[in-house]
């Protein structure tokens, strides 16, 4: 599954530079990638179900992980192209192996439930590549799980990784009516303690998830893949007016105002700089912060007279802050 | 200005995470990214996630009797095992790293070479294979640290605390709360709720991301440094807040108890690994840094009775603030 | 007082009926029996449905509910309605045979029973004491405080002796 992300880059936190090592036509539409690192070791493990953002040219795009993030030699992306995409799928098609691309580190945000007695996947299209993550997972851990996948004759991606993978747990289906007809089987005979995971087109997601609330499947059941969430957004970039000495500091887009403070040269108290701790709290003397921190209550954050630099922004351009 | 004897400073008191930022405590979210070097007024701590100390052998042995006399302080529910695997392919590298004189972590695929010369242990093990670990997997990773091990699983919008080794529990008992949310593990702690300091708490967790490490500090007192305070022996280690109170050993027996938590987002299983180490010194060690003597007496003395009676320390805490202030 | 936010369950107001394939209750007592055969009457009809009451919480009622969710499917709801002890029991096993909370429904009649953990000895007492009294421990003898924290996995209170601390001095004296 690819979901674009902003369309001008932030700088990714802590990368990983890596080599392109292999490209592998899945369908002629969808491709993978594998990357290494340059020195040969390994890789962070991760979640299954997690991404990565990965940049080309002047576009970042996350992409779902294909294996188990137990033993991570490498890792695989398997990208669908979308020629008027925002995103940066078609300059992705253009690489060759030996290029060099910044990538994120894992994200997990469509983790399996632990306690699952059973994990019940169901993917539509390019949406099988956290799936087979999933279900990679679970074959090494000895963990239940199946696989409902749908895809367009001649257009499914990793058929045959899935098919190896899965064998008698793998159920396709190419076509809508028997799509619906197997979903409809299927959410009624899962034993107690299933957890369901769908990825695919939005549509199709909504399908699967209201035909399980008319099943009688409780949400906490239900997943599906949403990208981006677990991102901070880097943020307009802003400047702000400090109210003892008149002095303005530019806040660029990705640094944070604690940072730019500290760049200039004042010293703010801070712990956690992830808006939690209320140590780097300043007053505010004018403008609209954009508050983006766990810390101040909802009533503090209406009445716009503190902010917590470690995180939060400006809504405006005349913010100015007692320092 | 304060100045500190060098020459009566223990080596624990040099490295000893002295919690205090100022004369007066209230719970906070008090986190901060980890490991990264803190200069105290006696020296310095935290440069490392996992600190071993002159106690490491003695104090593994306690935990080892513990775990033996009562089976009750460590629980695991079925589902953290790839958790309990991960903490281990998590911590050992992390040991190799700090320790490379006594410490060698290799790992080929699944298999993995162990060894650890304050042990005597040189082993080969295979990750998810339990049976090539000299013991059950969470004990084994209990054996190579001094912290006290907890671990949380993330679902329905939560922490579940679902396994741990705690042996040096500071009034409380793992045995009862194994299988709690989050915030019914801190249920009885008080303010903190109505100060939504433990809703924050969780939701800064649940956004940890894979390898993120934060820490935090915690403190109460403990008579005659003693780290089991669990509330399984209770009936042991309570009489001794009573006597303490009127023994002229009074600064020799009362200790400061510091946790050092670290909060780990485990790369592979998902789960927050919390560890929780304790360091103890006495009244008396402390006295040897006016600096710390002086803002103990001052936070004994102004804690909330509420707090106090909280962390146990309401016997005793005036007697403490008045030997550490009017000495 | 018990904190606001401590563990501690305070029974709410009846849960309305969810949407879901079937409903399988269990009841305590006659009280148990009317709450919970009031409730499923408030059901669509089409839901299917099964009642199976007990005069007391015992085996017999765990083992029930034990056999209906080894084969039960996803869409399930199940109702437990009695006294506070019997219902956090059978949630307790219904939670650990894979049900989440959305899918336990619970209708408690207020007796005051309760179960009380003692750490100490690692008995269970049962009692009709509230939170913040005192019972003795059938297991240890201890004089346990009933603490105002509360599992749901082991559908107990935590008690711990009420007197450790003054102990000594009355065995000194
Ligand atoms: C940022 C994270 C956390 C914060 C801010 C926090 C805060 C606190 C505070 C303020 C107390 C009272 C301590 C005292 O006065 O001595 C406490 C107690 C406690 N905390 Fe945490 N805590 C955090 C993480 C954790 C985690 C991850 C666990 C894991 C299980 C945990 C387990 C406990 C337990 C068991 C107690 C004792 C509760 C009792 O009296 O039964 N805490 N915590
Ligand atoms: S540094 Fe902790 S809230 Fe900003």
């Amino acid at each position: 599954m690819t979901a674009t992300a902003e369309a001008s880059a932030p700088a990714l936190h802590n990368a990983l530079e890596l080599v392109l090592a292999d490209v592998t036509d899945r369908t002629p539409s969808i491709r993978s990638f594998t990357f290494r690192d340059p020195a040969g070791n390994e890789l962070p493990p991760y979640v299954p179900g997690s991404h990565i953002i990965v940049h080309s040219g002047d576009k970042a795009n996350a992409y779902s992980l294909t294996g188990s993030g137990v033993l991570t030699a490498e890792y695989t992306i398997s990208v669908l192209r979308v020629d008027n995409g925002g995103g940066g799928s078609a300059a992705l098609h253009q690489l060759a192996p030996g290029a060099r691309l910044s990538v994120s580190r894992p994200r997990s945000a469509f983790a399996p439930v632990a306690t699952a007695r059973h994990h019940l996947l169901i993917a539509a299209g390019i949406g099988i590549t956290p799936m087979l993550s999933h279900m990679r997972a679970a074959t090494e851990w000895g963990h239940s799980a199946s696989l409902l996948y749908a895809y367009r004759q001649g257009e499914g991606a990793h058929l045959d990784d899935v098919r190896e993978l899965c064998g008698e747990r793998l159920l396709e289906c190419t076509d809508r009516s028997s799509f619906l007809a197997a979903l409809g089987v299927r959410l009624g005979e899962q034993p107690l303690g299933t957890h369901l995971y769908v990825c695919g087109p939005q549509g199709f997601m909504d399908t699967v998830l209201s035909a399980a609330a008319v099943a009688g499947w409780p949400p906490s059941r239900l997943h599906s893949e949403p990208f981006g969430t677990a991102d901070l957004d880097p943020g307009q970039p802003f400047s702000v007016t400090l109210g003892r000495s008149g002095a303005v500091v530019d806040v660029p887009s990705g640094t944070s105002l604690l940072k730019a403070l500290e760049d200039s040269g004042h010293k703010v108290p801070f712990m956690c700089r992830q808006g939690v701790c209320g140590e780097c709290i300043l007053p505010v003397l004018r403008g609209t912060p954009e508050h983006r921190d766990l810390y101040l209550s909802e009533a503090e954050k209406t009445a716009n007279n503190s902010i917590m630099c470690c995180v939060s922004r400006s809504r405006d351009a005349g913010l100015e802050i007692d320092l | 200005m304060l100045s500190t004897q060098e020459s009566t400073l223990t080596p624990s008191a040099r490295r000893f995470p002295f919690p205090f930022r100022e004369d007066s405590y209230r719970y906070s979210t008090n986190v901060e990214p980890a490991p990264q070097f803190v200069p105290t007024d006696a020296g310095g701590w935290g440069d490392r996630l996992i600190e071993i100390d002159p106690h490491y052998g003695s104090e593994l042995e306690e935990r080892a009797a513990i775990l033996d006399r009562d089976p009750s302080r460590i629980a695991m529910l079925p589902h953290m095992g790839p958790a309990v695997w991960d903490t281990i392919t998590t911590l050992l590298p992390v040991l190799a790293t700090d320790y490379p004189d006594v410490m060698c972590f290799t790992r080929e695929g699944r298999r993995c070479h162990w060894r650890n010369d304050l042990l005597g242990l040189d082993i080969d093990f295979v990750i998810g294979d339990a049976s090539t670990l000299p013991m059950e997997p969470l004990r084994f990773i209990g054996s190579q640290i001094q912290d006290d091990i907890a671990l949380l699983d993330q679902r329905e919008d939560a922490l579940w605390l679902d396994a741990g080794v705690i042996t040096f529990a500071a009034d409380w008992s793992l045995g009862f709360d194994v299988g709690m949310r989050f915030l019914e593990v801190h249920g009885p702690v008080p303010r903190v709720h109505e100060e939504q300091i433990i809703t924050r708490a969780q939701q800064f967790l649940m956004r940890l991301q894979p390898g993120e490490k934060f820490r935090r500090t915690n403190w109460t007192m403990t008579v005659d440094r003693r780290l089991d305070t669990s509330t399984e022996t209770y009936p042991e280690w309570g009489p001794d807040r009573l006597e303490v109170v009127d023994d002229p050993d009074l600064a020799k027996r009362l200790h400061l108890r510091v946790e050092v938590q670290h909060l780990i987002r485990l790369p592979h299983s998902g789960a927050i690994l919390f560890l929780v180490r304790t360091h103890m010194i006495s009244l008396a060690e402390i006295s040897a840094v006016p600096a710390w003597r002086q803002r103990l007496g001052r936070v004994l003395a102004e804690l909330p009775e509420d707090m106090a009676d909280y962390k146990g320390i309401s016997r005793y805490r005036h007697a403490a603030a008045q030997w550490l202030l009017g000495g | 007082m018990i904190p606001r936010h401590s563990s501690v369950p305070r029974p709410g107001a009846v849960p309305s009926p969810a949407r879901a394939r079937e409903y399988f209750a269990v009841s305590f007592g006659n009280e148990g029996f009317k709450e919970s055969d009031a409730w499923l009457r408030r059901l669509d009809h089409s839901i299917q449905r099964q009642h199976v009451a007990f005069r007391t919480g015992d085996d017999a009622a765990a083992a029930a509910l034990q056999a209906r969710l080894a084969s039960a499917v996803v869409g399930i709801r199940v109702v437990l309605a009695g006294p506070e002890a019997d219902v956090y029991t059978l949630r307790a096993l219904a939670l650990r045979m894979g049900a989440v909370d959305e899918e336990v429904f619970l209708l408690v009649t207020p007796d005051g029973s309760r179960r009380v953990h003692c750490p100490h000895c690692q008995s269970t007492t049962v009692t009709d004491r509230p939170v913040g009294e005192v019972v003795v421990c059938t297991g240890c003898q201890k004089s346990l405080v009933i603490y105002h924290h509360f599992s749901r996995r082991t559908a107990t209170y935590l008690g711990y002796m009420v007197d450790a601390e003054e102990r000594a001095k009355e065995d000194a004296a």
